[in-house]
């Protein structure tokens, strides 16, 4: 059995729980977006926590510069304000950059499972939707909604 | 506005956009005739598949407008044509440039560490890669006179890839300051909606009618024009500007640690209050200061930022903040919060819109080089320890300038530079 024989045997379990083909189709692409969202959310923490040092200066320099223009406001102090609000713009746009890898880690199992999707399921209509519609459409909104979920389980 | 709202007004974006691009698939597609419920293939109908299934290349997820492409392009072995007795490559084409996926997680890897170093250059890496590194441009380039239908697909292609890429990850990490509820409403709403139209009529407007050529050309100008503008934050002018504003940052840092108030601002008083919003003005005070701004500013501001960006396939996310700081003066700390609404629309409502228009994209290959963003987004921080800013700095602003000319030049002029 290649690798990717074992992912496809992997991937395809849940959509077999069911005996009716729309329940088991939808229920094995809740189960896959899950797995994705866990697989994603744990390669952002990895990727947060190697960038910790790095990121948690930028944005508390962000944060600081953003702090001081807005007292500068409260001041009256426009040269201050303006000087302050450019500093924390910079900074914002440094973790903006930094960000670009947390993003990636987020969403690389999503790529990959709806690469499996879509040619599993090449040309196979989708349940209750119209013909041209591909696997991605239920897919991508699960995924969205368990990475929400997930964020909010481990917050609390 | 609470978090609740916040998060209502996010959703109701995301299915704005998701339906317009359903509306423009089903009028691209023909309507069904009947529930596809009961077509449905069962869950596991491939799981008999024998080996050779299993091992089959990965298709892309090609549309009819592919399709045609490819059924319309001339069959042969010269350059340009479709040699159908060699193995399938990019998109599923026969005779496209097959990348190996060593090289693109290599390539990536390179991208995630620029990301995490040097910072927003990364994006412009990526594009480098579709175009240069895997050979799609040159491929993309040779279809322009035997098979343009099948260049301007894969040019179109090659922008999703790059603006997936670039895009989504900024607008997945400004949705954290969505979150911080850092939200001018009227501004996103008058910026939210420019995006979107922008982002909507750049992306319907180029899909299948951009060679690759013209893209080269004008992905060339703005990394040339990014180049001149990081060339000219080293120059003595703008260097000696950026002391005078820290100079005046230092000095009202000092004069804020002598006062006794340590508190942070978000607990001192006030926070933002919305004063007037009418279609030609908007008045609001932050924490006690009065703003305002024509709400057709930052309108048109977010109509030609993410028009610029859906054109290129890159993150607007970059340039939105500026613009907002500089034309309302808006303090970051609500600019960063209020444009997190703008990169989301933006990057939706393009994405969306290229693949409702038949805009196949490689999910494996794209999924491929985010895992290498991933792992150079780790490695990163490690390494850049070892290495002076400064020169890394100067470094890409050579990189940017180069690759800037040569991609403007082979764009419009038709002349190569080496390693372009």
């Amino acid at each position: 059995m290649t690798p990717f024989q074992a992912l496809d045997a992997l991937l395809i379990t849940p959509f077999r729980l069911f005996n009716q083909p729309d329940a088991a189709f939808l229920f094995g692409v809740l189960a896959v977006a899950v797995l994705g969202a866990a697989i994603g959310k744990g390669g952002a923490a990895l990727v947060d926590h190697s960038q910790r040092s790095r990121r948690v200066q930028q944005e508390s320099e962000a944060e600081k510069r953003s702090e001081l223009s807005v007292q500068a406001l409260q001041e009256g102090d426009k040269k201050a304000y303006l000087a302050q609000n450019h500093l924390a713009q910079e900074a914002y746009g440094n973790t903006l950059a930094l960000a670009a890898g947390h993003g990636a880690a987020l969403m690389w199992p999503a790529c990959a499972i709806l690469t499996w999707l879509s040619w599993r399921f090449e040309d196979a209509p989708m349940p209750f939707l119209w013909r041209s519609a591909g696997p991605g459409w239920y897919f991508i909104p699960l995924y969205i909604a368990a990475l929400w979920a997930i964020g909010r389980i481990f917050k609390k | 506005m609470n978090k609740r709202h916040l998060f209502a007004l996010a959703i109701a974006t995301l299915a704005v956009s998701l339906w317009l691009g359903v509306a423009v698939a089903q009028q691209a597609q023909p309507a069904p005739t009947a529930t596809a419920a009961a077509e449905a293939k069962p869950a596991d109908a491939a799981v008999t598949a024998n080996a050779t299934d299993a091992a089959k290349a990965i298709p892309a997820s090609t549309g009819d407008k592919l399709a045609d492409a490819i059924a319309k392009a001339p069959r042969g072995t010269g350059p340009g044509q479709i040699d159908e007795t060699k193995p399938t490559g990019f998109l599923g084409i026969p005779g496209a440039p097959n990348v190996s996926i060593i090289l693109a997680f290599a390539w990536a890897v390179w991208v995630g560490w620029i990301f995490s170093t040097v910072g927003a250059f990364g994006g412009v890496m990526a594009g480098v890669g579709h175009m240069s590194v895997f050979g799609f441009g040159a491929y993309a380039g040779g279809l322009k006179k035997t098979a343009p239908d099948l260049g301007k697909v894969v040019t179109d292609s090659i922008k999703a890839s790059n603006q997936f890429l670039v895009g989504t990850s900024a607008a997945i990490s400004s949705f954290n300051y969505l979150k911080m509820k850092r939200l001018v409403l009227p501004l996103a709403i008058s910026l939210g909606l420019g995006s979107l139209i922008g982002a909507y009529g750049a992306a319907a407007l180029s899909a299948g009618k951009l060679d690759f050529k013209s893209y080269q050309g004008y992905f060339g100008i703005f990394v040339l024009f990014l180049g001149c503008w990081l060339f000219y934050q080293t120059t003595p002018g703008a260097k000696s500007k950026q002391k005078t504003a820290k100079a005046a940052a230092k000095a009202f840092e000092e004069a804020v640690k002598k006062q006794k108030c340590g508190e942070k601002v978000e607990e001192c008083n006030l926070g933002l209050h919305i004063q007037r919003f009418n279609m030609s003005t908007c008045e609001f005070t932050f924490y006690g200061v009065p703003f305002h701004f024509n709400p057709l500013v930052p309108f048109l501001g977010g109509v030609v930022i993410s028009a610029v960006a859906a054109f290129l396939g890159v993150g607007g996310g970059f340039l939105l903040v500026p613009f907002l700081t500089s034309v309302t003066q808006l303090p970051m700390y609500l600019a960063a919060g209020t444009s997190a609404l703008a990169v989301l629309v933006s990057m939706i409502t393009s994405i969306v819109t290229l693949i409702a228009k038949g805009t196949p994209i490689e999910w494996h290959l794209v999924g491929m080089e985010l895992i290498g963003i991933t792992v150079g987004s780790i490695i990163g921080p490690k390494t850049s320890k070892y290495l002076s800013d400064s020169l890394m700095k100067r470094i890409f602003i050579l990189l940017s300038l180069y690759i800037g000319l040569g991609y403007t030049l082979a764009g419009f002029a038709g002349i190569k530079i080496p390693g372009v």
